[in-house]
Order: structure tokens, then sequence, then C-alpha cells
């Protein structure tokens, strides 16, 4: 029996920081360099595009794991998502009542939460099957 | 109703001496998922114990059993 190749996952894992540089480097050209609207518009819109890439081979390297390691990247997404929404919804509910620092909880820092709680569910995961 | 299933993949594997690597390579699946499965930690599709029997030459049945 062949073993399933390690291709996909590497391909993902590329991916994955080609889009961390991608993010950074929009961030950093949108925020510090004088452009116009539509190029600066143009900028922010290629993480999105490297994102896509992404989860298109991240989709694609789960369907090479083996079935123990799906299962661990179905739990680790599954507590993420949870974790994500949870998170979401407590500061939309605690902003109502109070004033939150954007400062920390802004959309700029979502992503760094989310990928944490994606960390989070991975490990748990992965304990849980050895 | 949760039931929970027993193996006997120890037992085949010392019988034909391989190791959970050897049988990894010979089903096509990692280390950690033979070990997984053999903990009884996860539990393999049919396909997977489809294979595992075929490789041991016996049946699914007898590899895996319902736990009362």
């Amino acid at each position: 029996m062949k073993i399933k190749s390690t291709l996909p996952a590497k391909r993902s894992f590329v991916s994955a920081v080609i889009w961390c540089i991608s993010y950074l480097i929009s961030i950093y050209v949108v925020t510090r360099l004088e452009l116009s609207k539509t190029t600066a518009l143009i900028i922010s819109i290629i993480p999105i595009v490297t994102f896509a890439a992404f989860v298109y081979f991240y989709i694609k390297g789960i369907g090479a794991m083996d079935e123990v390691k799906q299962r661990v990247q179905f739990e680790a997404v599954v507590i993420a998502f949870s974790l994500s929404l949870l998170l979401v919804m407590a500061l939309f509910l605690i902003g109502l009542a109070i004033e939150i620092d954007y400062d920390y909880f802004g959309y700029k820092f979502m992503v760094l939460y989310f990928i944490l709680f994606y960390y989070i569910g991975y490990i748990l995961s992965k304990k849980k099957y050895g | 109703m949760k039931d929970s299933i027993s193996n006997t993949i120890k037992v085949e594997r010392a019988k034909k001496n391989w190791t959970q690597a050897d049988l990894a390579v010979k089903i096509g699946v990692s280390r950690q998922a033979v070990n997984s499965i053999e903990t009884g930690k996860f539990i393999p599709s049919t396909l997977l114990a489809l294979r595992m029997a075929k490789v041991f030459e016996t049946t699914v049945e007898q590899l895996f059993q319902l736990e009362d």
C-alpha cells in the first residue's frame, strides 16, 4: 500500500506562509505609504486572493491525509470556529454594555485570535488521538 | 447507546513480527494513525479495517470486537 504523498501538506504550508507575508506587507504598505485609494484597495485585496489559495490547498491537503490526521484537522477547525464565534459574540455583547478597547480587539487582531484558536483546537485534538 | 470497540491489532502484529511503522506502510497510513487505532483512541473506517484484515489475513470481526 502506497503511503499518501506529503506534497499537498507542503503546498498548504507554503500557501499559508505566502498568505501571512502578503497580509503583513499589505498592512504595512496601505498604512505607511501614501497611495491613491484605488491602489490601496488593490493592495488590500492581494491577501484575500492568497488566503483563498491557502484555503484551496488546505482543503486539498486534508483530502490527502490519513483518516486520523483528517479527524485532528476537523476537530481543530470546529474548536477554532466555535471559539471565534464565541469571541465575536462576546465582543459584540460586551460592546453594547461598555466601550471596548479596539486597539486590542479590532479587526486587525481578530486574524491572530482565530489562528490562535486553531492551534488550541489542534493541540487539544492531537492530544486526544495521540 | 455508546459501544466501545476493542481490537487485536497488537496481537496480530506480534504474530507477524511487524512494528507499527511496518503496518502503517502496508495499509497506507501514518505510524501515529496505527498507534491511535491500536490503543482504541480512534475507530477506523470500514475501508481501513478491511485493509488491516487483508494484510493480517484475517477478518474484520476477528480484529475488532464490540465490548459489552
